[in-house]
């Protein structure tokens, strides 16, 4: 049993608190690629082989750009290739098809050292903080990690100075640094997680399930401090989840996936408000919500079946044999990921997409 | 009269540390057909309640009274408790893969718990299991019968896991966090699958869940617990538009709301349920706290209207709700200028 956690609030940005610099300068200074969006991804796709000769299509054409500063949801339901996206993004994962750039640079052309930077550059928030934490190593060491790969990033005597710094900025304490993981509860144990992503001064954090292992009162200190860290750092968010309440909290864009494909993506508000592929009503209208008005018990679009295999998806549109809208075309044609005409910021790919926001009350 | 009585239960483990506390003084009512929602943070005790109606807690002391149907559950033997358990009362768990054997094929399987309870046949059970199966939207089942439950997906087993629960028609359904490990639109597919075996078979069902839009979906009422204690009952529109209890208002302002706005979130963490705080457990993450609360847990009262509302705390029992009339009074009470 860990001692009960005392509530300290983190600092918020430009309050009392001295600045702190973050631990290490962004490199995102770099004035080559200014217009170029942080991060690009366009036409990438992903397969593996599976069970003998058989190839699993984890991702199937997959567009995204994030921006400086953003955070972009990333929603859809167990195999819908949520996490290999993440890797391809953490350069775990070379695609078959497709382009990555970082600023315009291609990541996977770099090879030693240039990669090595690159690497450092997107970071990982993992969801479960029991299993992510070596629980032989101490808070300091967990933290100090990462810069026996990135040796040149923190000189050494400047370490113990630059562990505490972390460690105050994710709201635990410098005297924390001795202690080991499962001496904290679930949500330090997230936050450490978080001061060790924040180690390499990364440019892109992405976030998988990052509080979906914690208890709500703790999930909202997580939550809070992720937004804060944004607005001090400057830092983006991909945030996976599968919780389209905590999603529509942190995102400024959302993209929803289903069987590797990117059915439908835009800002937060519009995409949740005014969903226009049927898959993303359905799955925005399976999300319990809290409103127990008597008599506003909400219509569910409940879906026929699961998910097809994706060793055998469908062809054209890969939710058609679950679509109560589909027709034959949608079986020849896969519809492309396309904007409306009010909200040119806001993309579905569907040949019947919805028109009105589904009334589900 | 109530289906499920809960009198005073209490249950502690015995540990190298010392008792562990997991329940304390819990009491509730469940009428047939009624569909009670338990929520609260890990280490609320809620699981424990259900396992103690199961008798299934090994190892506990458990003191007060568990009345399910007009005897005390508490009072029979194994082989009695055994006989009730399973066929009056079902239910389902979190995982299904660990509560479903391997090595036989799921229609065995409930085959198997049919004749565990009843005076039939290898092939009428064999029947009833497929017709259990197409039930609760399994297609093909006869042939879905033949296949172990490595071979279904996580909501397939998790409706193979209730066609198992309901097999006897049980008069009171336990699901304890029972779509937690599943995808969205799954969720609500086995929720719906839940409300109607319960309209059709019209059996109570005791929900737990730490997520309170679930319980908001399908609850009746809603008890919230908080290290080891009922802090809060009523029902769930009461719960959650005119809640008493800080607690329970903490949680709501914990939600994730619209993008941008600030959460609020609980200080701090549970206590251990080693080292229980003096008077009430909530008292040193409360933004309410006043000097009796430090010294004497309260008991669970009725506030305002009606006994269905009841709440353990100290504050008045016309402090219900979350706007600012509510807040006044709470700042009132604790001799603090409302802001």
């Amino acid at each position: 049993m860990t001692e009960p956690e005392k509530s300290r609030p983190v600092a918020e940005p430009g309050k009392s608190r001295p600045v702190t610099t973050p631990a290490v300068p962004a490199l995102s200074s770099a004035p080559a690629a200014a217009e170029a969006p942080l991060l690009e991804v366009a036409g990438v796709s992903k397969s593996f082989h599976v069970a003998g000769r058989r190839r699993l299509r984890a991702l199937d054409g997959v567009d995204l750009r994030l921006e400086r500063g953003e955070t972009l949801g990333l929603v859809g339901e167990s195999g819908c290739g949520k996490s290999t996206l993440a890797r391809v993004l953490l350069l775990l994962e070379r695609p078959d098809q497709g382009r990555v750039r970082f600023e315009g640079t291609d990541p996977f052309a770099l090879r030693g050292k240039e990669l090595l930077t690159w690497r450092r550059r997107v970071q990982m928030v993992f969801q479960d903080p029991f299993g992510s934490l070596n629980a032989r190593l101490r808070a300091e060491d967990i933290i100090a990690e990462p810069w026996r790969t990135h040796r040149d990033l923190v000189p050494v005597k400047e370490r113990g100075k630059r562990v505490a710094e972390l460690l105050e900025m994710v709201g635990l304490r410098a005297s924390d640094a001795r202690r080991y993981p499962q001496e904290f509860s679930g949500g330090q144990r997230q936050r450490l997680g978080i001061a060790r992503a924040l180690a390499l001064g990364p440019d892109v954090i992405v976030c998988d399930e990052p509080v979906s292992a914690l208890d709500l009162s703790v999930q909202a200190q997580v939550l809070n401090l992720l937004t804060d860290l944004q607005a001090r750092l400057g830092v983006s968010y991909v945030f996976i989840s599968h919780d389209l309440s905590v999603v529509r909290h942190v995102a400024d864009r959302v993209s929803v996936m289903y069987l590797g494909r990117i059915v439908e993506t835009g800002p937060t508000e519009q995409v949740f408000d005014r969903p226009r592929h049927p898959y993303t009503a359905a799955l925005m209208s399976a999300a319990p919500v809290l409103d127990v008005t008597p008599g506003a018990r909400r219509e569910r679009i409940l879906l026929k079946g699961e998910v097809p295999s994706p060793l055998d998806p469908p062809s054209g549109c890969r939710f058609r044999t679950r679509c109560w809208r589909a027709q034959d075309v949608c079986a020849q044609e896969p519809p492309p990921l396309e904007p409306s005409g009010e909200e040119p910021l806001h993309a579905a790919a569907c040949h019947f997409p919805l028109q009105e926001p589904v009334t589900v009350s | 009269m109530s289906l499920l009585e809960l009198a005073d239960l209490a249950v502690s483990f015995p540990s190298p540390d010392g008792a562990v506390h997991a329940l304390r003084g819990v009491s509730l009512t469940l009428d047939p057909g009624r569909t009670l929602g338990v929520v609260g943070e890990s280490g609320s005790g809620k699981s424990t309640a259900a396992l103690a109606i199961l008798g299934l807690n090994r190892g506990a002391r458990v003191s007060g009274r568990i009345g399910f149907d007009g005897q005390d559950l508490l009072s029979l033997g194994e082989d009695r408790l055994r006989e009730v358990r399973g066929s009056q009362i079902g239910m389902v768990f979190q995982d299904p893969l660990s509560s479903l054997h391997p090595y036989y094929t799921v229609g065995r399987q409930i085959a198997e718990a049919i004749r565990a309870h009843e005076d039939v046949g290898a092939k009428a059970a064999r029947r009833r299991a497929a017709d259990l199966l197409r039930l609760v939207g399994i297609p093909e089942p006869e042939r879905r019968a033949d296949d172990y439950p490595h071979e279904f997906s996580g909501g397939m087993r998790q409706r193979v896991m209730l066609a198992m629960a309901v097999a006897l028609r049980p008069k009171l359904l336990i699901a304890d966090e029972p779509t937690t490990a599943l995808d969205a639109t799954v969720q609500a597919q086995i929720l719906e699958l839940i409300m109607r075996l319960q309209r059709e078979y019209g059996m109570a069902v005791l929900l737990i869940t730490h997520d309170l839009g679930v319980v908001a979906a399908v609850a009746d009422e809603v008890m919230v617990m908080y290290a080891g204690r009922v802090v809060e009952s009523a029902d769930s529109h009461t719960a959650f538009h005119r809640p008493h209890h800080p607690y329970t208002l903490g949680l709501l302002a914990s939600l994730p709301g619209p993008r941008g706005q600030r959460l609020r979130p609980i200080p701090g963490q549970p206590p251990s349920l080693l080292r229980m705080p003096d008077g009430c457990p909530f008292q040193p993450r409360c933004d309410y706290a006043m000097h009796q609360c430090a010294a004497t847990e309260p008991p669970l009262l009725t506030v305002t209207g009606g006994p269905a509302h009841r709440s353990a705390c100290w504050l008045p029992s016309g402090a219900v709700g979350r706007d600012d009339g509510a807040e006044r009074i709470r700042a009132r009470a604790i001799g603090r200028k409302a802001s």
